[in-house]
């Protein structure tokens, strides 16, 4: 649906009439107020993630003339995105602002995002051959560009190299042993547990996180070749491979392998303080274990199924011009001079754990170079967006709805049967309820 | 032309409480006025004003002009099941905090009331909380609550009780919610209650003494019946404050796990600004608005009967 | 009538405990503010840190976080809200009290009705409404909502009433207005009424969530509790970061309680606030 501001300004007309609005008119400042020589950036990125996007802002920073980028930092997940929406609705957003490219289909469609002017951004060279094919597609809505993408991001395993040599567990290249089961990721598992001595080998935070038991359970499920259907009348879903991957991840969390009761922070915590040898974990935890100074290996997660299918939870950053109602053209010029200034200068982005999305960057030496990166790179190639819809993507309520259902099993207060029926009525629910443009 | 009533030095006292009771003056409106503007501006108008957008499909995201959709929304929320279970969790909610805020305030008044030494450090300890931010006790009670390295856990496995992860467990989330809600803001309850206290002369407790009444028996046929009307008033203001609970809850569990803890104020929020339907979202506060009147109604009846018989 | 000594031994004893409980997760957040991350996640759980306490993660607050901002922007919150509603409130209490004019039956059973309203539930037409004024993220936009207190126009008329009239009688036959009475006579007597109101409002505002953190989308105008909440720092392990934080934010009221603790519980006991 489209925008129009002479609607908006009746509304708005229709609401100051109400009373005194003269009085708290002069109470707003208006957007006139902002310096046209700042833009200004919202984006989620904080620890390790946020100290290199602040390098590479800064660097994009001195490139341009004269003005300045102001980095604000809200908490991950869904109060970004909703303070994103709310302040996009009050057309007075940021001037560029970063989004989950899982978050794009409940955006660009109702007119919360600007979309980019790929000739304004071929004069930044930026253009379609910068990104991979895959990125560019799952970029567009409706035949516009909406969305730049800056990585991609997957869940991966990280393991203690040191401790997988005390297990005599290292092969050459610095490999662990292949992982074709579920029997052999516990025994690797209960390996690490020996050598530690510590109640847990394998380290996975769960609890109270939809998002970290929807990438591990989107990963098993793709694994099996299976997918979501979210756009027709009902929740079309592949329920053996639902079941399965949900059966084997409460196996995994069973008090002995991995704790049935660990949360994100106490999880990384344990791999960092070498309590665990094995971490399931995102891509972007690699500063921080590498900050730690855990001698530190990667592999993407093993297919345990026998389907012998390559798949991937994965997302990706990319960046956007919320809407705003009347965009100061400098201040926008600006904002694609910005966006193209930091994905070329993205390579720290790798050291943050990220795989960059600007090919220049991903082709170079130094990125080639870059490890463990390379261990779990080729997961960018075969990663799976979430199944887009306007109620799905990073921290929505469908990944909430997941989250507490699928914890109830892994907690064992509901069987798998139960939880994947119960998840499916509430995707019906999710889908009558979603938002009607 | 009210100082000319004033005519008889007797009748003071008389005309000032009745006919002296307030003074004519043309300037009154202006006196209200600031207030008035401050309350159509920001209580009234939003009110009149979402009861409109109640009737429309008013979209956060679309800029477009939203539709009258008639009652459609009404129909939706009143067969919506997560309005039933949100409210019945906002319910459950007060019941677990209300009862506790009474109970637990008044015997710590009491026991303070009975001058032990150390008065300083006791009322500190009791209203030390009450003055801390929401967000501040969800941080404190989410890290006690952590099943692996929070205190509570800890401190059970000494004595070798297996811990729970409390928020993350849908049948202890709302009780963990309510013990920590309960540390908060027992305190205001707490000073109420002790000034209440504070306030009953001491000829009273020596009257009961003279007829013989013991400590036990003063307490329960002196000091609770003259405390009824304080109760009252903790009550009510209680079970308001308790109805409108969003903060510790979204801080600590956002409405988890299962949806066990998500309070109707949370199921607005979500719906408008999450979800982006301002106009469902203004539906749902209509519909928790109604039966908040109705219960108020309801209770002052009550009330009412109590005080005739 | 004095309790017996075994009697006020086994109070003593339950109040210890009782208060112990209540002082436990302020002790325990402060424990763990001064440990290394590495100490605040280790398992299993420790009182004393193995690696020592250390200041570093306040040091790094100070050094790099936005919570001095935030602390300011809520004292500027805090006392915008409690001036402002001492002033409409007192003004609207006394002419309730004293003044008659047009309206003043039907404007005092709204506000009496009022009270019963939870404003809160209708934060989305409200926050519509402020986007139409364009006063999303702006301070007015966070202090203006949180002016209209009822309650507490309804307190003051009910302490207003209760100052004898004689005491005003003698001014008026010297010719004083109603607004000389008002701030000559009235308010003066009623500085521990005004107190009370100033002391809850301003513990309201400095500690409220709900509507700061729906108005606000720029971190820098953002007050503490929702600066918390809404802004985060770390990513990974923040056990031992998130308790200074939430010590830091508690600091400033908890100071200010220690000063005039015996004034915000006569505050309390003298004006029954809420109407006793």
């Amino acid at each position: 649906m489209s925008k129009s501001p002479n609607i908006r300004l009746s509304r708005r007309r229709v609401l100051q009439a109400a009373g005194l609005s003269a009085l708290l008119a002069g109470c707003g400042t208006g957007p006139a107020s902002r310096s046209s020589q700042e833009i200004t950036f919202w984006h989620l990125l904080t620890g390790g993630d946020g100290e290199r996007m602040n390098a590479i802002v800064t660097k994009a920073d001195a490139d341009l003339p004269d003005a300045h980028i102001k980095q604000i930092v809200l908490a991950w997940g869904a109060p970004y995105y909703t303070k994103l929406a709310m302040s996009a609705a009050g057309g007075r957003a940021p001037d560029l602002g970063v989004l989950h490219m899982s978050r794009l289909a409940g955006y660009a469609p109702g007119g919360l995002l600007d979309p980019w002017d790929l000739n304004r951004l071929a004069r930044y060279g930026i253009t379609e051959q910068s990104f991979t094919a895959p990125a560019w597609k799952s970029s567009m809505v409706g035949g516009k560009t909406f969305a730049l993408a800056l990585d991609s991001h997957t869940f991966v395993a990280f393991f203690n190299t040191e401790l997988a040599e005390k297990a005599g567990l290292l092969e050459s290249g610095g490999k662990l042993p292949e992982i074709k089961s579920l029997d052999d990721m516990k025994k690797l598992g209960r390996e690490f547990k020996q050598v530690t001595g510590k109640p847990y080998g394998l380290a996975y935070g769960f609890l109270g996180d939809g998002a970290q038991l929807w990438r591990l359970f989107w990963t098993f499920y793709t694994q099996h070749g299976a997918t979501f259907e979210l756009t027709g009348d009902k929740f079309g879903y592949d329920a053996e491979a639902f079941e399965e991957s949900v059966e084997t991840m409460r196996s995994l969390v069973d008090g002995d392998v991995a704790s049935k009761s660990a949360d994100y922070a106490t999880a990384s915590s344990s791999f960092l303080n070498g309590d665990s040898g094995l971490v399931f974990s995102g891509v972007w935890e690699l500063p921080q274990y590498q900050d730690a100074k855990v001698p530190l290996g990667a592999m993407p997660i093993p297919n345990m199924f026998g389907t012998g299918v390559n798949a991937n939870w994965g997302d990706s950053h990319t960046f956007v011009l919320p809407h705003q109602d009347n965009p100061d053209e400098h201040r926008r010029e600006l904002a694609y001079q910005a966006v193209a200034g930091i994905l070329k200068n993205s390579l720290p982005w790798g050291h943050a754990g990220h795989t960059p999305a600007y090919q220049p960057v991903v082709n170079s030496a130094e990125f080639k170079a870059l490890q463990p990166n390379r261990d779990y790179a080729v997961t960018a190639t075969y990663l799976h967006y979430d199944p887009p819809s306007s109620f799905t993507g990073a921290a929505s309520s469908f990944m909430t709805q997941f989250g507490s259902i699928v914890q109830n099993v892994l907690i064992g207060q509901t069987s798998v049967k139960d939880a994947v029926a119960s998840f499916a009525e509430r995707v019906n629910v999710l889908m009558s309820k979603a938002v009607q443009r | 032309m009210t100082s000319a009533t004033i005519s008889k030095p007797g009748s003071v006292r008389k005309t000032a409480t009745t006919r002296l009771k307030v003074t004519r003056s043309r300037g009154g409106l202006l006196y209200v006025l600031p207030f008035f503007v401050a309350f159509t501006l920001f209580l009234l108008w939003p009110l009149v004003y979402g009861l409109w957008m109640s009737f429309t499909d008013r979209d956060l995201a679309a800029g477009a002009e939203p539709r009258v959709v008639g009652l459609a929304n009404y129909a939706e929320a009143l067969t919506d099941p997560m309005v039933w279970t949100t409210f019945g969790n906002t319910v459950l909610f007060t019941v677990m905090t209300t009862i506790p805020l009474v109970v637990l305030a008044l015997a710590a008044a009491l026991l303070v009331n009975m001058g032990l030494p150390g008065q300083w450090v006791w009322r500190m300890a009791f209203f030390l909380p009450y003055l801390l931010a929401s967000t501040v006790v969800s941080l404190f009670w989410e890290w006690i609550y952590n099943p692996e390295l929070g205190l509570i856990n800890a401190v059970l496995g000494v004595f070798g009780i297996e811990g729970q992860a409390w928020l993350q467990n849908p049948d202890f989330a709302m009780a963990a919610i309510a013990v920590a809600t309960t540390w908060w803001t027992l305190g205001f309850n707490f000073l109420l209650y002790l000034a209440a206290l504070q306030n009953i002369p001491a000829t009273v407790y020596e009257a009961a003494a003279i007829d013989g009444a013991g400590k036990w028996r003063q307490l329960f046929s002196v000091t609770l019946p003259l405390l009824r009307n304080i109760t009252m008033l903790i009550l009510v203001l209680q079970v308001l404050a308790s109805l409108k609970v969003f903060d510790q809850i979204y801080q600590m569990t956002a409405g988890g796990p299962d949806d066990s803890t998500r309070s109707i104020l949370m199921y607005v929020y979500d719906t408008g600004f999450t979800g982006y339907r301002l106009g469902y979202a203004s539906a749902i506060s209509y519909v928790f608005f109604a039966i908040i009147l109705i219960l108020s109604l309801l209770q002052l009846r009550f009330a009412r009967r109590s005080d005739q018989s | 009538m004095r309790t017996s000594y075994a009697g006020r031994a086994v109070a003593f004893t339950v109040l210890a405990l009782f208060s112990l409980l209540m002082l436990a997760p302020f002790l325990w957040a402060v424990n763990t503010s001064f440990k290394t991350e590495a100490d605040a996640g280790a398992n299993p759980v420790t009182i004393v840190p193995a690696g020592g306490y250390t200041w570093d993660i306040y040091a790094n607050l100070f050094r790099l976080g936005s919570i001095p901002t935030w602390m300011v922007n809520s004292v500027l919150v805090a006392a915008a809200v409690t001036l402002i509603t001492l002033v409409i409130s007192t003004l609207a209490g006394y002419a309730f009290s004293r003044l008659d004019f047009t309206g003043r039956r039907t404007l005092l059973g709204l506000t009496v009705a009022s009270i019963m309203i939870p404003g809160t539930i209708f934060i989305v037409p409200l926050f519509d409404e402020m986007l139409a004024f364009n006063m999303v993220d702006t301070y007015w936009g966070i202090i203006l909502p949180q002016v209209v207190a009822p309650v507490m126009v309804f307190i003051l008329k009910r302490f207003f009433d209760s100052i004898p009239r004689e005491l005003e009688e003698a001014a008026r036959v010297d010719g004083a207005g109603s607004l000389r009475i008002f701030l000559r006579i009235v308010l003066p007597l009623s500085r521990p009424i005004i107190a009370a109101v100033a002391i809850f409002t301003f513990v309201g505002a400095w500690n409220n969530f709900l509507w700061p953190f729906i108005v606000t989308n720029d971190p820098d105008l953002m007050t503490l509790p929702v600066g918390l909440e809404t802004v985060s720092t770390g990513f990974g392990v923040v056990f031992a970061e998130n308790m200074a934080k939430s010590v830091l934010a508690a600091l400033p009221l908890i100071v200010v309680f220690l000063f005039f603790q015996r004034q915000i519980i006569k505050g309390i006991a003298t004006t029954g606030l809420g109407g006793q």
